[in-house]
């Protein structure tokens, strides 16, 4: 057996910003809009993760930005993006 | 009193000659130096064994992993954990974390793990650590 090493892995989900609700400090993307890794719909994001980062048109951004649920990721005064702007979110678990 | 085979007529020093004809009687004889005090070397030993597993699905809820699918020391497939008596501790590691003793449980043949809400994902290490201990006596 090799080296036993720590698991460590991202879980990415992609997205737009047109699939968000609700407007100001409740817009919201559910992680059932997203798709993730191998391209399928994603059921909810992972209940257990080290961190994660968000990416708004390829820029990540500040913890500020957002929150995550197993369910959502809200995005405050998200929905002033235009609706085609990637959203892409990695969660890094261990 | 001692009973001393009569060899003469008369009796050895300290030899009582009560009855002709009969072995004398003797006091007890002093006893002898004490011997050297042997004490025995004890020595505790200490044995680790360690089994390796890598969750090949996320685990959630309460999951037993039977001992057959852990590696051992050398890297072969382990038959059976050793059994814990009274003289053993066991260690379990995920992801290179030790993990409290209320996570998990271990009989010789399987590992029962509840990771109590979190998720062990897929490709996470498992380790388990067993420490006996045995007393060799050296005279």
């Amino acid at each position: 057996m090799a080296i036993v090493k720590p698991f460590v892995a991202s879980r990415r989900f992609t997205g737009v910003a047109g699939s968000g609700t609700g407007t100001g400090a409740t817009f919201s993307i559910a992680a059932t809009e997203f798709t993730n890794d191998v391209g399928a719909s994603a059921t909810a994001f992972p209940a257990s993760f080290a961190y994660y980062n968000l990416y708004i048109n390829a820029m990540i951004q500040t913890a500020d930005t957002s929150s995550v649920t197993t369910t959502a990721i809200t995005i405050p005064d998200g929905d002033v993006l235009d609706p085609a702007t990637p959203i892409v979110v990695e969660f890094v678990v261990t | 009193m001692y009973l001393k085979k009569r060899g003469s007529f008369l009796p050895p020093p300290g030899c009582s000659d009560l009855f002709p004809y009969r072995p004398y009687q003797c006091p007890p004889e002093p006893p002898g130096p004490p011997g050297p005090v042997i004490i025995p070397n004890i020595i505790v030993m200490p044995t680790v064994q360690r089994y390796f597993y890598i969750a090949n699905s996320d685990i959630q809820a309460p999951a037993s992993i039977p001992a057959s699918q852990f590696t051992n020391d050398d890297g072969e497939l382990a038959a059976k954990f050793p059994d814990l008596g009274q003289n053993s501790y066991s260690n379990l590691y995920i992801n290179g974390m030790l993990q409290e003793g209320s996570l998990y449980s271990i009989s010789t043949s399987v590992l029962t793990i509840n990771p109590k809400g979190t998720t062990i994902f897929s490709g996470t290490p498992i380790a388990l650590e067993i420490v006996q201990f045995s007393a060799r006596i050296i005279p």
